[in-house]
């Protein structure tokens, strides 16, 4: 079974087809990246698979869990970093993980504290006050807490430096590496993705324009990075 | 393991640890019966997707470079020795063979290369003059 099995998924804002007949599936263990340019509309193809947006039209099913089925006990499996900030302002990060802690049964406080430690999360600072790279550092703790199946990432790296890029990286190949989790990653950034997924879509103006391993999506002596150009220039013209 | 990689290039990644691991056991710096980091050792030091490490080490594996010793890790094959043999040749050969092009389109004879080539064995202690 697939850990993510997307049909024709379709959300029209208004007159914007902002995810537009995206159809592909994800290997449980493997990691997607998802590469696009700002606007294509990864953001929107993400919080459609967490359950924050209902598609306009179209099917998918997580971890075998229809999208119109799906129930609070799949947030359990899940764990999303969002691009937009969401957490309570006047809340501080210590505050925000027992919070979090409340509604997952299967926290492992140890876990917890090896992944702030590790990532350096500012426990005692209000969310308010968080730089974005210590808000996101928040985020990915709150969303590995738990140790869930499928791990959604909205452009974590972005606004990272390149010290805590590289060890965000690290930290998620040590996850994939020991927990055989599923990943889905979005990002601007061709490094990140070639270092990391298996399998990219490249998306803009909200379609998937290609899909299939790193490899075979590189056309045939080119870097990711000229393909992934080819494929959103070609659309632009 | 001293491998580097360039996620930018239009290698791909497995192939890059492929032809490290071999140009490695060619030249000698991974010698036969070596022990190779885990597979999570390696993507963690690569900071990349461990199932690309898995699968240049199979690749490696099918080509008789490497071999997996059950629970104990993987090796460096003795036949690699014999194999990377021919790698070197390869290697060594390539690397003449791209001085010499350079000495010909720079007007050299024949004569006033092989000088050279002899300074370079005299001064290597490989043969005398």
């Amino acid at each position: 079974m697939n850990a993510i099995e997307a049909h024709q998924l379709t959300r029209v804002f208004g007159s914007v087809r902002a995810v537009d007949s995206a159809t592909f599936d994800v290997a449980p263990g493997t990691v997607l990246g998802l590469l696009g340019p700002n606007g294509a509309g990864k953001s929107t193809l993400l919080k459609l698979l967490v359950g924050h947006l209902r598609p306009t039209s179209g099917t998918a099913a997580v971890l075998g869990r229809p999208l119109e089925k799906r129930d609070a006990s799949l947030w359990l499996r899940i764990g999303y970093v969002a691009q937009q900030r969401y957490l309570p302002d006047w809340m501080n990060g210590a505050e925000c993980l027992r919070f979090a802690h409340a509604f997952r049964p299967q926290w492992d406080e140890a876990r917890v504290s090896r992944l702030t430690s590790r990532l350096e999360v500012p426990l005692e600072t209000k969310v308010r006050n968080l730089s974005r790279g210590h808000y996101v550092r928040l985020q990915i703790a709150l969303a590995l807490a738990h140790s869930p199946e499928l791990i959604f990432l909205d452009e974590p790296t972005s606004g990272l430096d390149p010290a805590a890029r590289h060890e965000l990286l690290a930290l998620l190949v040590e996850e994939i590496g020991e927990r055989a989790c599923t990943v889905i990653l979005s990002s601007h950034l061709v490094e990140d993705v070639e270092r990391m997924a298996d399998t990219v879509a490249i998306m803009d103006g909200g379609r998937i324009l290609a899909c299939g391993p790193v490899d075979e999506v590189k056309t045939a002596s080119a870097t990711l990075e000229e393909t992934f150009l080819e494929y959103v220039g070609r659309r632009a013209q | 393991m001293n491998l580097r990689i360039e996620p930018g290039d239009g290698v791909p990644i497995y192939l890059q640890i492929v032809e490290q691991v071999k140009r490695a056991v060619a030249l000698g710096g991974l010698k036969p019966e070596a022990g190779l980091p885990s597979v999570r050792q390696l993507a963690v030091e690569l900071t990349i997707n461990p199932n690309t490490v898995a699968r240049a080490y199979l690749e490696l594996e099918h080509q008789g470079v490497i071999y997996k010793r059950q629970g104990q890790g993987t090796f460096v094959s003795s036949q690699a020795a014999e194999a990377s043999k021919r790698e070197r040749q390869k290697i060594v050969g390539a690397l003449f063979e791209k001085a010499l092009i350079e000495a010909v389109n720079s007007g050299m004879t024949a004569a006033e290369i092989e000088e050279i080539y002899r300074h370079l064995m005299h001064r290597y202690k490989l043969e005398t003059l």
